[in-house]
């Protein structure tokens, strides 16, 4: 079995700043097994202000943006091709100054692989 | 995907799809099995077995003449998959909700005709969905779908660990270095091992996610002629809505059945519509590439003093002696007054050329 990385995204995502709630919601497509987690964390040595798992097209309220400031979300999406080889994913995340709203398709080498979808946004001031 | 399968389309409609198949490895298909083939005649059973959706699918039919050209195609595409299919999940995929079914299961197709030899065209036109689709997979492949989730999730969350404790990765990631860190992720995936992947592995890589139970499937086509190839001379010729279904074992058994509407405007005779009723028994084991099947309909005229009732029946044998290709053959009875065949003896072998892509959950 080979594991696949899917395209990174890693980018900043402005926010208002005015106590706007953030949202997250991630499609997992084609019908394909998979399995999400996603935390929220100012750095990589302090604790997760917010973590959980990721259901595919179920609303994630990750909190108002001025909590949220400063902070980054990262997403981890695998995604096992048992259902033919085509694999997308659908990163919808809401609340701030624009929506961010992406398809990533990554298509795996053979049945059984494991593409790796990877995001990450750093929540800045507008 | 799709300019693979675009490239592989013209090289198959110049003839040389032979070579195209090779050039492309393109997966598994079945015969063209299309409302629209069906409605023109060139379908191998008038009874269809419910079967995998393709997001496109091309197939190209040679019956007769082997050496020449084929003169009958028919093309099918599944809007869902073709252009939602992120939303689809694999929850509302595995499961039978009759709104999904008949939006995942939605399909229309076209299909072409012609007859060099009186320049008579055809075209046809189908839509077809799934109403009901099962009840679920075998419990083989209940249970090896189970192991692979676990084994997933375990996966994931060991790679969760790594990717969130790796302090250069997330250095390159805070710095907003993206090539680098693109860099350092593709050669951290080549060393990333987990003890998790072989058993995924073992459970994913030949699964077929077939579904039994009972299935059924909501299908129309309409036919239009082109007599003389002559666009301003068309007219549409027949019409039908059909309901087919049945039930699909474990062991490659099904027994299906089909009810059948069809109206024909009537080119050389009196409009006249019909009822049709017939089941089709089908052997296909998983690991064969040997199909068999047999299908008896009958036809009864809704007007009196239209045709005399008929039937006809059929057997069928399917060779898949290469991954999208299939020999077919057909013998036996076919309707009484079919004017697009001499007598009603059917004796058909044809080749079945197919494009497209596959998923293996049907």
């Amino acid at each position: 079995m080979a594991t696949i990385p899917a395209p990174l995204i890693n980018q900043k995502y402005p926010v208002r700043y005015d106590g706007s709630e953030l949202t997250l919601k991630v499609h997992i497509g084609n019908g394909q097994m998979s399995e999400g987690r996603y935390y929220v964390r100012p750095n990589m040595k302090s604790p997760d202000t917010l973590n959980g798992q990721i259901e595919s097209g179920k609303l994630i309220a990750l909190g108002k943006d001025t909590d949220l400031h400063g902070q980054r979300l990262s997403i981890l999406v695998t995604v096992a091709a048992a259902n033919g080889k085509d694999t997308q994913v659908q990163f919808i995340l809401s609340g701030g100054l624009n929506d961010f709203n992406f398809t990533l398709k990554t298509e795996a080498g053979n049945q059984g692989d494991v593409v790796v979808y990877e995001a990450y946004f750093r929540f800045t001031k507008s | 995907m799709k300019k693979i399968i675009l490239t592989c389309i013209l090289s198959g409609l110049a003839g040389g799809y032979l070579l195209a198949q090779d050039e492309c490895t393109l997966e598994l298909l079945a015969a063209p099995a299309t409302p629209a083939a069906t409605m023109l005649g060139f379908s191998p059973a008038e009874i269809d077995k419910p079967r995998d959706v393709s997001d496109f699918l091309v197939s190209v039919a040679n019956s007769g003449a082997l050496s020449q050209l084929p003169s009958n195609y028919a093309v099918e595409i599944a809007p869902a998959w073709l252009f939602a299919g992120n939303k689809i999940s694999y929850t509302s995929f595995s499961g039978n909700k009759v709104t999904d079914n008949i939006w995942q299961g939605l399909t229309l197709s076209a299909a072409v005709r012609s007859n060099d030899i009186d320049t008579f065209t055809q075209m046809a036109f189908g839509v077809k969905t799934s109403l009901l689709r099962g009840r679920g997979y075998s419990r083989d492949v209940v249970q090896r779908l189970a192991l692979a989730q676990a084994a997933l999730r375990d996966f994931t969350d060991t790679l969760n660990y790594r990717l969130k404790n790796d302090e250069r990765y997330n250095q390159l990631l805070d710095d907003g270095l993206n090539e680098e860190a693109e860099a350092y992720r593709k050669k951290f995936f080549n060393n990333f091992n987990s003890e998790k992947t072989e058993m995924l592995e073992e459970q994913l890589h030949d699964i077929r996610l077939t579904r039994t139970g009972f299935k059924l499937d909501l299908t129309a086509g309409i036919v239009q002629d082109f007599p003389g190839g002559r666009f301003e001379q068309r007219s549409v010729s027949r019409a039908g809505v059909w309901l087919s279904g049945g039930y699909e074992g474990e062991k490659g058994i099904s027994f299906l059945f089909m009810t059948r509407y069809l109206h024909s405007a009537g080119y050389l005779e009196e409009a006249y519509s019909t009822f049709d009723g017939g089941a089709r028994f089908i052997y296909a084991p998983a690991e064969s590439k040997f199909t068999a099947s047999g299908e008896a309909i009958y036809r009864k005229p809704l007007q009196s003093e239209a045709l005399p009732a008929s039937w006809r029946a059929t057997l069928n044998v399917e060779y898949k002696f290469r991954p999208a290709m299939s020999l077919n053959f057909s013998w036996g009875r076919n309707f009484d007054g079919v004017v697009t065949r001499n007598g009603n003896v059917i004796a058909v072998l044809s080749v079945f050329s197919s494009f497209g892509n596959k998923r293996k959950i049907s």
